[in-house]
């Protein structure tokens, strides 16, 4: 009976974590939705209205999730301080600050850190395309991660449940 | 408050030198910004080299300009291009920023600037009750006549139009408060930041920030039907043949120009007809010999003079 018990616990402990491997790459995906949307609003916002950086972050702050609206927030009250850091710099920092082990890829925080360098500047052309060819590769970095989900997802729960069958038999 | 908005938009380095200088800030014209160059300040109607307290004058560097640019813009120059074309931004408060720099030319016309090395912060003052000695001359029977106010640059025009449009707005003995209309192109009347005056307009007023001011005041009459119409450093065509559009419309115009005098005034193509056609009834000259903003002179519809300075004055203007 205890034996029974021990073995029925191995397998759902191990399945659980087979289930929260799975669970941990569709929320990824879908923080990568919401960083989609929310550069697209940016966009819109350089295009249409042509507002300053600080505005568009405040009044994305207000209608966006978490981890997104901590940062914008942070970040525009960091552009308040004008402490003589750059915004590059200003942006570098909140990324790291806010983002980092947020549920982003480590590759796509490399590529938001490196964004900032390209906002701010003098033409509204060239500042509408550097936040399209960010869009453009994010939403190839979102591709692939999709094509692989479903056999990742698949291959988690297999693994879970298939591992904690192993150690039963080991133990057994 | 007009402190920390002035020292909000200057460079770090700047900023801890300026407050080592202790200055009125309400006295404080310019800071004047160059590459290479010491810091200048026009204070109290004088030259003034920052950083002589700590031995000597501040020399600016690139770093510093750089910093400047950020801070105008909100690190945001793309949205400041348009200004950027004219070579100035107005930041939060009412001053006018001016950059000086090597000038990009796309098709023959300025397109933006580019390796910008002078900064000239031109300090906006807003003082209240500038305008209480004008009040008798431009008013008849609480009302307001149509008025142009004359002044070369630096002379106070805006700061005079500034106090008659919060007047005017409020009432005061001589007008019934009234519904002013403020087509604020350059951001200078009101200072306005997201669409909010800082500068104090008065309960009855309405600005439009940012606009053309041809466009502006035709956009007011249909939107807002204010009594008054005000707007800052008329000159073209367009913008006359809007003043009149408004005058037609039952709107009373508050207007500024550049000039140092009647005659000069008359010379200038579109307003020589202005003034024929007896469009505005009071003219307002400023100059600033005694102080900043004194009044010349102010005249009538046939620019006959009402009011002059002192006597010295009166061959001169009238």
């Amino acid at each position: 009976m205890l034996r029974a018990a021990g073995s029925f616990f191995i397998i759902a402990a191990t399945t659980f974590l087979g289930e929260s491997r799975a669970s941990e790459l569709r929320g990824q995906y879908r923080q990568l939705e919401r960083l989609r949307q929310l550069v697209c609003r940016i966009q819109s916002e350089v295009r249409y209205a042509r507002s300053p950086l600080e505005e568009i972050f405040r009044m994305i702050a207000g209608t966006t999730k978490e981890p997104y609206q901590t940062w914008l927030l942070s970040l525009a009250a960091n552009m308040c301080i004008r402490n003589g850091e750059t915004f590059a710099g200003l942006w570098e920092t909140s990324v790291r600050e806010n983002l980092e082990g947020a549920g982003l890829p480590a590759e796509e925080i490399v590529r938001l850190k490196e964004l900032g360098a390209g906002l701010g500047t003098q033409d509204v052309q060239m500042q509408i395309r550097v936040l399209e060819l960010y869009l453009m590769q994010l939403s190839t970095a979102m591709e692939e991660i999709r094509e692989g989900m479903k056999t990742k997802i698949k291959l988690y729960h297999c693994l879970g449940f298939m591992s904690g069958m192993l150690i039963v038999i080991l133990l057994l | 408050m007009q402190k920390d908005r002035i020292l909000n938009v200057l460079p770090c380095k700047i900023r801890l030198i300026l407050k080592q200088e202790k200055l009125n800030y309400d006295e404080l014209q310019e800071i004047r910004i160059r590459t290479d160059k010491p810091l200048l300040l026009r204070y109290r109607g004088k030259e003034l080299f920052a950083g002589q307290t700590r031995g000597k004058p501040y020399i600016v560097t690139k770093e510093d300009i750089r910093e400047m640019l950020d801070y105008i813009s909100n690190y945001s120059l793309y949205a400041y291009e348009q200004e950027m074309k004219q070579g100035f931004i107005t930041v939060e408060g009412g001053h006018r920023v001016g950059i000086t720099g090597q000038v990009i030319v796309e098709e023959g016309r300025v397109k933006n600037l580019k390796h910008i090395s002078s900064v000239n912060m031109r300090v906006s003052h807003e003082i209240i009750g500038c305008a209480d000695s004008l009040f008798p001359y431009i008013t008849r029977g609480k009302n307001l006549y149509h008025t142009l106010i004359i002044s070369p640059p630096g002379c106070g025009k805006t700061t005079l139009l500034r106090d008659l449009v919060r007047q005017i707005s409020n009432g005061n003995a001589y007008i019934n408060g009234k519904s002013v209309g403020v087509v604020d192109e350059r951001s200078e009347i009101g200072g306005c930041y997201m669409g909010v005056a800082q500068n104090q307009l008065g309960i009855r007023t309405d600005i439009l920030d940012g606009c053309p001011k041809a466009e502006g005041m035709i956009m007011l009459i249909r939107s807002m039907s204010p009594e008054v119409i005000a707007v800052d450093e008329i000159g073209a065509r367009e913008d006359v043949h809007a003043i009149e559009y408004a005058m037609h419309c039952g709107c009373k115009m508050l207007a500024t120009v550049h000039a140092q005098s009647m005659e000069e005034l008359k010379k200038k193509p579109v307003f020589d007809q202005l003034i024929g056609e007896k469009r505005f009834e009071r003219y307002v000259l400023l100059g600033n010999r005694t102080h900043v903003g004194n009044i010349k002179g102010i005249f009538d519809e046939n620019t006959k003079c009402i009011f002059r300075e002192e006597k010295r004055e009166e061959e001169n203007v009238c």
